[in-house]
């Protein structure tokens, strides 16, 4: 199983969340208002399709509006691979933090 | 598609959007242009249109990322351009009689190309060798005239030097530059004469002119200095000099008036042809000074002067500084001084109004264009040649086609082959160039010679090759690829005689081009005709002259006296300039009536008695200066032109006043011609005067020149030893002063002559093909009874109109160019009507002569053999 980084990881989770309506922009939006971080649509397309070349993600086009001039999008959805991709971070991040003793900072 | 964001007038940047889509691939070009669109409306909104604008051009640099790039076809393919070069050679060789003519146009357009090249580069280059060249300047100064003309001049007062060198930072050093002398040297029993000048100290370190020997630093701070050409040291001190012991310090006599005692200080190399000075030797300017004190008023301009500017100088800075120095010194004249780019000088020297007009840029302009234009012509052979062998290739290229063969594929195919063929006529061009070169340095008087170690040479032989290659064969190449696959393969002609308008157009053209190469040729050779016939108002044969120096200035009289005793020689006078160019002038001549404030400048031609008789001008009224009369060497005979301006109708027995001196008009001979024909004739003034220097003329009788000239030499070694015996001819003088105009209109001659040659090639073989393709046709008439003359006329017919048809176009466009051309002559011939119908003539019978010779054969064909085998 590949690995996957910290930024994909990030816009697997955020295809997830917005199923039905992920593609670049809207991922795009979504990330800047989650990590308050900026991300060109470019490297948003290059990280979805990389993610789509890995077998987590699977697209298909609908959904033309106006104000795309008529084009469609192309929709994201989240396959069973990158469901358990996200699942197997989190437990491994879970597992690591269970075995974290108590800190107290002062 | 697009509505709803153009009728809100908000649209992304056109030229951003095309470039997305040219190198997306189209997969992607959906999604990733509407999530493009998407977000820049939502900008617009935000941001504002001008940023969203901004915005969506950045994005779209953004995305061209490798994965987005559509997929690109291997451009290059070996095994393909083994192909096609193997095609290109098959097809030339199949078609010999084209490949020639093809080859033959290309490299006479190309060789004559060539030769202009040669030809502008060591027009451009000149001076170009000098170290310091962007840092020397010349210095001039525009005469403001009465009735606002401005006259422009490089003569200077002296006093300006010292003046220049201590209050301006900014310049290094100045030197004076004598107007050129003409001497002769002496070493012990050698003497020749040669041209030079005084010169300022520093002259050698600015100027560029390596030293054999001797210091250039140095050499002139001795008064008593002189620094000699090689050429001079090599005929002074024989060939070998340099091995002969050292020349440094040696005595040569200099004949100034009479002969001095000047130390050799250096000897430089001969100055290279592309270099604008050029003379025999320099002695240094303070000998000049300490003998002239007059120099030494502002007033007074004896010399020409160079500047040296430190390297940082900002030159117009520099001139609005010094525009009034001169003026200081002499307030009651507008005089504005200036300093011209040594580098300029050569190619920029002609002045109007006070501002650079031309010079010998227009002749390097005129003949960058004839290069043009041949080259034109040239390739224009090739593109109707080429195209109107389509057919033959047709079948080529519908299978190429057939095969998956692209346009783009096509397209370079063809212009490769174009490219072939101009490398092969490159080639050629070079070698006929590198054959021709010393009858063209002849000719033009120049030493140009191809220089192969440099790599400007090679890039521009391979620009030349380019750009000749991709010229000719873009057309074509377009052409042969565009017609449709399923026509071809069928076998269905595109048209019955091959000629399509384009080639039409391109016959017209070329001859366009020639004719008016024709006609300027033409009228630039009556206009030197003109120039060499004119009656210049006095008779220029039969006329010797010969310097005035040494003992012949004090024995003059004496001279004169003995030599008319001998019958050859009908008269003699003497004179400081030669009448072909009088170069003296003066402001100072007053009459009765003149305008105090006026500020008139009158030429003076300085004389011995006889001078108009001599030269046989014409006396139009009153007597000439003659030795019966006392004192009359303060009374003046004037010109047409200076009683013009005086505005008297009888000017003779009027008073007048020169240089201080009161006289009498005492006659007015008729205009005559003592400058060059670029300007009107002056008002002028003879004065007698006892000559220092100048020129002794005598006329002889036409029927025993050489007695004459013999009987001169032999008194002339009697009386004047010391000084070799060298003369001219007039008329000989006069010619060789419109040698520049001559060597231009030679020129002309031979690219007028290259031009219709081309011309008439692609005319013979389009006629030729033409020809080819009817050959049923013509079989068919001649089997239904068309004679010879019917079919030659057939044949002929389409060509001539469009010759015709050129020459109707060439006419208007060539009596525009050399009117401008003739505009520069004050004297000039009218363009008449038999220049245009007689080059028109030319052109026509040209081309008449070459397409009836191809289509005499045609008809002459025995129609069995065309229709035997259908």
């Amino acid at each position: 199983m590949s690995n996957i980084g910290t930024l994909e990881e990030t816009v697997l989770l955020l295809v997830m969340i917005h199923n039905g309506n992920a593609y670049g922009i809207s991922i795009a939006e979504a990330y800047m208002e989650h990590t308050g971080k900026k991300i060109s649509i470019p490297a948003i397309h290059t990280v979805l399709k990389r993610l789509e070349k890995k077998g987590f993600l699977k697209s298909e086009m609908s959904g033309a509006t106006a104000e795309r001039g008529g084009r469609r999008k192309r929709l994201f959805e989240i396959t069973q691979g990158g469901y358990a991709v996200l699942q197997k971070v989190q437990e491994s991040r879970s597992s690591l933090w269970s075995q974290v003793p108590k800190f107290n900072f002062k | 598609m697009a509505k709803n964001i153009n009728t809100r007038g908000l649209h992304p940047p056109k030229l951003a959007d095309r470039f997305l889509q040219w190198y997306c691939h189209p997969s992607l070009l959906e999604e990733i242009q509407g999530d493009l669109y998407e977000n820049f409306s939502k900008n617009v909104q935000i941001l504002g249109l001008k940023k969203a604008r901004w915005i969506y051009f950045l994005l779209v640099l953004k995305f061209l990322r490798p994965s987005n790039i559509r997929n690109t076809h291997p451009k290059f393919s070996i095994i393909m351009w083994r192909n096609y070069l193997k095609t290109a050679l098959r097809s030339m060789v199949k078609q010999k009689g084209f490949t020639f003519m093809n080859i033959l146009g290309l490299t006479i357009g190309l060789t004559t190309a060539l030769m202009i090249l040669l030809w502008i580069q060591d027009e451009v280059s000149y001076d170009h060798f000098h170290d310091n060249g962007a840092n020397l300047y010349s210095m001039k100064r525009n005469v403001y005239r009465d009735g606002g003309q401005i006259g422009t001049t490089s003569s200077i007062p002296k006093p300006l030097e010292a003046e220049l060198e201590s209050n301006y930072p900014e310049i290094e050093s100045a030197d004076l530059f004598s107007w050129e002398e003409n001497f002769v040297l002496t070493h012990e029993n050698t003497s020749f004469r040669a041209n030079g000048h005084y010169v300022g100290e520093t002259f050698f370190r600015n100027f560029t002119f390596p030293f054999i020997a001797g210091n250039p630093e140095t050499a002139l701070i001795d008064r008593n200095s002189i620094v000699i050409s090689d050429r001079m040291a090599r005929r002074l001190f024989g060939p070998s000099w340099e091995q002969d012991g050292n020349v440094i310090g040696k005595v040569i006599q200099v004949g100034i008036e009479t002969f001095r005692n000047m130390t050799l200080q250096g000897v430089y190399e001969d100055m290279p042809s592309n270099s604008s000075l050029n003379f025999e030797f320099a002695i240094s300017d303070k000998l000049y000074l300490q003998e002239n004190e007059w120099v030494e008023n502002w007033g007074n301009n004896g010399f020409h002067m160079f500047i040296k500017t430190r390297p940082d100088v900002d030159i117009n800075e520099l001139n609005t500084k010094i525009k009034d120095i001169i003026n200081n010194h002499i307030p009651d004249e507008k005089v504005e001084l200036f300093a011209q780019a040594y580098l300029d000088h050569h190619l920029y020297s002609d002045y109007e109004n006070g501002q650079v007009v031309g010079g010998r840029i227009e002749y390097v302009r005129i003949f960058s264009f004839v290069a043009i234009f041949i080259m034109l012509i040239a390739a224009i052979n090739y593109m109707s040649m080429a195209t109107a062998r389509s057919s033959v290739r047709a079948k080529e290229v519908g299978i190429r086609k057939t095969i998956g063969a692209r346009k783009s594929d096509l397209v370079s195919q063809f212009i490769g082959e174009s490219t072939i063929t101009t490398a092969i006529s490159l080639i050629l061009a070079i070698l006929v160039s590198v054959l021709l070169l010393p009858t063209f340095n002849n000719l033009t008087n120049k030493a140009v010679r191809i220089d192969w170690g440099n790599p400007t040479v090679w890039l521009s032989l391979l620009g030349l090759l380019f750009v000749v290659g991709l010229f000719s064969g873009l057309y074509p190449a377009f052409f042969l690829s565009s017609s449709p696959i399923n026509k071809i393969l069928k076998g269905s002609k595109t048209s019955k005689s091959g000629f399509s308008n384009m080639r039409r157009g391109l016959v017209v053209l070329q001859f366009v081009l020639s004719t008016f190469l024709i006609i300027g040729t033409y009228t630039c050779y009556q206009q030197i005709q003109y120039i060499k016939n004119k009656n210049l108002g006095f008779n220029k044969e039969n006329v010797v002259y010969f310097p005035l120096e040494g003992e012949l200035i004090q024995k003059y009289e004496t001279f004169k006296e003995r030599a008319l005793k001998h019958e050859s020689i009908l008269k003699m006078t003497a004179c400081v300039d030669p009448p072909t160019a009088i170069v003296r002038g003066t402001s100072g001549v007053i009459w009765d009536g003149r305008d105090p404030s006026a500020d008139i400048e009158m030429a003076v031609a300085i004389t011995d008695y006889d001078y108009v008789e001599t030269l046989k001008m014409e006396l139009l009224a009153g007597r000439l200066h003659s030795k019966e009369y006392k004192l009359d060497s303060a009374n003046l005979v004037i010109n047409e032109a200076a009683a013009r301006i005086m505005g008297m109708q009888d000017p003779v027995g009027e008073n007048i006043r020169m240089w201080g001196r009161e006289g009498k008009i005492i006659g007015m001979v008729q205009d005559f011609h003592f400058s060059t024909m670029y300007d009107p004739i002056e008002p002028l003034v003879i004065r007698l005067d006892n000559l220092r220097s100048g020129s002794i003329f005598a006329r002889l009788s036409s029927e025993q020149m050489e007695e004459g000239i013999g009987f001169l030499e032999d008194i002339h070694k009697e009386m004047n030893p010391d000084f070799p015996f060298t003369y001219d001819f007039l008329d000989e003088n006069y010619a060789a002063s419109y040698t520049s105009e001559n060597i231009v209109a030679t020129l002309a001659s031979y690219f007028a002559i290259i031009a219709i040659l081309i011309s008439c090639l692609g005319l013979f073989g389009l006629a030729l093909f033409a020809a080819e393709r009817r050959y049923k046709e013509i079989s068919i008439r001649k089997v239904l009874g068309a004679s010879i003359p019917n079919i030659m006329v057939l044949l002929s017919k389409e060509f001539l109109i469009l010759v015709f048809i050129a020459i109707l176009i060439a006419i208007p466009i060539a009596w525009y160019g050399t009117r401008i051309w003739l505009d520069d002559f004050a004297y000039r011939i009218s363009l008449g009507v038999e220049i245009f119908i007689f080059s028109g003539l030319l052109t026509l019978g040209v081309a008449l002569i070459t397409v009836c010779f191809e289509a005499f054969r045609a008809a002459l064909h025995n129609p069995v053999d065309a229709l035997k085998s259908e």
